[in-house]
């Protein structure tokens, strides 16, 4: 299976743009596109959700109202100007939820991402530097995990442990390892060979120093690269087993939460569902737009200093 | 002779991984007696359960003893339908099939011309808003996307039924809802890799020897820059069935993946179990039988294998 075609099919660092485009691109590497300008300001709005959500949001995210439960969006008929997205199946305020939101997909997917980037790091790392058995192993480890449908992994962990933050961040945390360690291992691969740690091996350094102080910052751009598709990824991962009722507990403000929640008000409340849906999607738009920019900005400088 | 044997043997250890992967991550994760037991279960009650499905005895004699059953095709009975979860999975595959196939052969027929429109036009508007929309299909969840197909097309114009399973227009939202991803990531990847071959030396040499564009896109270009697709489709078995899990759920079809779900939320243990043996099985099939088109239809790796 590993031939180069599918290697490349399935690579993240595969560039987005054509062999044409980067001519024009290797002249001015680092161009400001709308990729990067809506990345940044999505960025910005859930970080803005994550830390102060309590200020931006118009009402309480848990508060519930039977008198109002169901109400549409204010440009609606019935709609009031209380609340601006309508409020869900108890009255709470779709807006207000939506904000809150972002603090509990942000942190469980940057928790998350973080665990599985450093384990998968880690193994990369080994694989890539010491080479042999270890290697072989690890690679294959991450082939066998990257092919199989690890949703129903999830499914099945999270079926039997329940509903628990810690368990899931785990369980999206062992999803993301494989790809940090398929891309850490193929650079450090590369980097064993460069004349700069063969120096650092002659006068004496130890592997665990030559490759903390020499590999790792080396990484640095690619890791990014990666980690902005990771967390895009998990995103979703998470969204989706919140979405099958097994991923963060109620009543947790969850986006994938709330739309498992609606679902069965979608018919006659259709902005239960809306929002917080277009909130997961427009975060994972912008952390994969985000590492495309990354990547094609990042190719022509990697290239010129391979050769 | 040995490439068929070489198969064979790479089918059992998958399959044997996955079937292990299986008992462990509904083994070690909880107790699935636990699981079983109504709420008010006293401690009396959960030794019985754990004592009935022979959860008291050493994990290795249960894996032994899992494996044994596994490979007899007794995969237990369900504990809502009393019937064995066999039996119901085999009953539901054909919705499986059928959702994911109509899926992924959608995105083919979507995404090949679109692509090489891209290529073809490339750096115009055209290109851009298709590079765009492949993005936005990359970035959208199944579910939502799903909800508001169905919330269009099912509830406000009331052009396509919402869920169940019967006449094609019962499979329309869910397949175009599954073949999203597929269809996204297809699209950018036909595009990039037109691209690349229009560069290639055989393909200048085509153009030189003053074939015309359509000869030379559809004979010369398109073969070549079909082959990493094909690779692509392997790839996306895994995901499909993943995404299948989440379309069924919901539009309420009738397959695997929702019998699944549903098991989860009965607390029907032996049928999670074998519902995801299941799924772990197709995969493996569908991802040996891809792999072995690849072979066929790319000369050159055949010749790698002589």
């Amino acid at each position: 299976m590993t031939t180069t075609a599918s290697a490349r099919a399935s690579h993240p660092l595969a560039r987005s743009e054509a062999p044409g485009d980067i001519e024009d691109r290797a002249r001015r590497p680092w161009r400001i596109d709308c990729r990067f300008v809506f990345g940044l300001l999505v960025g910005l709005a859930v970080l803005a959700g994550t830390l102060i959500p309590a200020v931006l949001a118009p009402a309480s995210p848990t508060e519930q109202s039977l008198v109002d439960r169901l109400r549409p969006p204010a440009w609606l008929d019935r709609g009031s100007g209380e609340h601006w997205l309508g409020t869900d199946s108890l009255g709470r305020d779709v807006l207000s939820r939506v904000i809150h939101g972002a603090r509990t997909t942000f942190i469980v997917a940057l928790a998350s991402s973080a665990l599985g980037g450093l384990l998968g790091i880690a193994c990369g790392l080994t694989a890539g530097y010491r080479g042999g058995l270890v290697d072989e192993a690890i690679s294959k480890l991450t082939d066998v995990q990257l092919a199989f449908p690890y949703l129903l992994v999830a499914i099945s962990v999270m079926a039997v442990a329940g509903r628990n933050l810690l368990v899931l961040v785990l369980v999206l945390a062992v999803s993301s390892w494989p790809t940090f360690a398929r891309i850490v291992r193929g650079e450090t691969l590369a980097l064993r060979r460069r004349q700069f740690i063969e120096s650092a091996q002659a006068v004496g350094g130890t592997d665990t120093r030559i490759v903390l102080v020499h590999v790792v910052p080396s990484l640095i751009p690619s890791l990014c690269v990666v980690a902005s598709f990771d967390l895009a990824r998990i995103i979703i991962l998470e969204s989706s087993l919140s979405f099958l009722g097994l991923g963060v507990p109620p009543p947790t403000p969850s986006w994938g939460l709330d739309l498992s929640e609606s679902r069965q008000f979608v018919q006659i409340a259709w902005w239960t569902v809306l929002f917080p849906g277009l909130a997961i999607s427009l975060v994972v738009l912008a952390a994969n737009l985000f590492g495309d920019w990354v990547r094609d900005s990042l190719d022509p400088v990697l290239r010129r200093s391979r050769t | 002779m040995r490439r068929p044997l070489q198969l064979l043997a790479h089918l059992l250890v998958v399959t044997l991984g996955a079937v292990s992967l299986v008992f462990v991550a509904l083994r070690i994760t909880g107790d699935p007696a636990l699981m079983i037991a109504p709420p008010n279960a006293t401690e009396d009650d959960l030794a019985a359960i754990r004592r009935d499905l022979g959860l008291d005895r050493p994990p290795l004699v249960q894996y032994l003893d899992f494996l044994r059953k596994v490979t007899r095709g007794d995969l237990g009975e369900s504990l809502r339908y009393r019937r064995p979860a066999l039996e119901l999975i085999s009953e539901r595959a054909a919705a499986t099939l059928e959702l994911a196939g109509a899926a992924q052969g959608l995105a083919l027929l979507v995404a090949i011309p679109l692509g090489v429109l891209a290529a073809v036009r490339r750096s115009t508007w055209i290109d851009t808003l298709v590079t765009m929309l492949a993005t936005a299909g990359q970035s959208i969840p199944y579910f939502w996307l799903g909800l508001m197909g169905m919330v269009l097309f099912g509830v406000q114009l009331g052009w396509l039924p919402t869920s169940g399973r019967g006449s094609l227009s019962h499979l329309i939202l869910p397949a175009v809802t599954l073949s999203s991803y597929s269809l996204a990531s297809l699209t950018r990847l036909v595009r990039s890799s037109v691209v690349e071959v229009t560069r290639a030396d055989y393909v200048r040499t085509a153009r030189a020897k003053g074939l015309g564009g359509g000869v030379v896109l559809f004979k010369h270009t398109l073969k070549n820059a079909l082959i990493p697709v094909v690779t692509l489709l392997g790839l996306q078995v895994g995901g499909l069935l993943s995404g299948a899990v989440i379309v069924e759920t919901v539009f309420a079809w009738p397959g695997i993946g929702r019998l699944t779900v549903e098991a989860i939320h009965t607390r029907d243990y032996p049928l999670v179990q074998a519902g995801v043996l299941i799924m772990a099985l197709l995969f493996v099939v569908l991802n040996r039988a891809v792999d072995v088109g690849y072979r066929w239809l790319d000369p050159r790796l055949r010749a790698a294998d002589a």
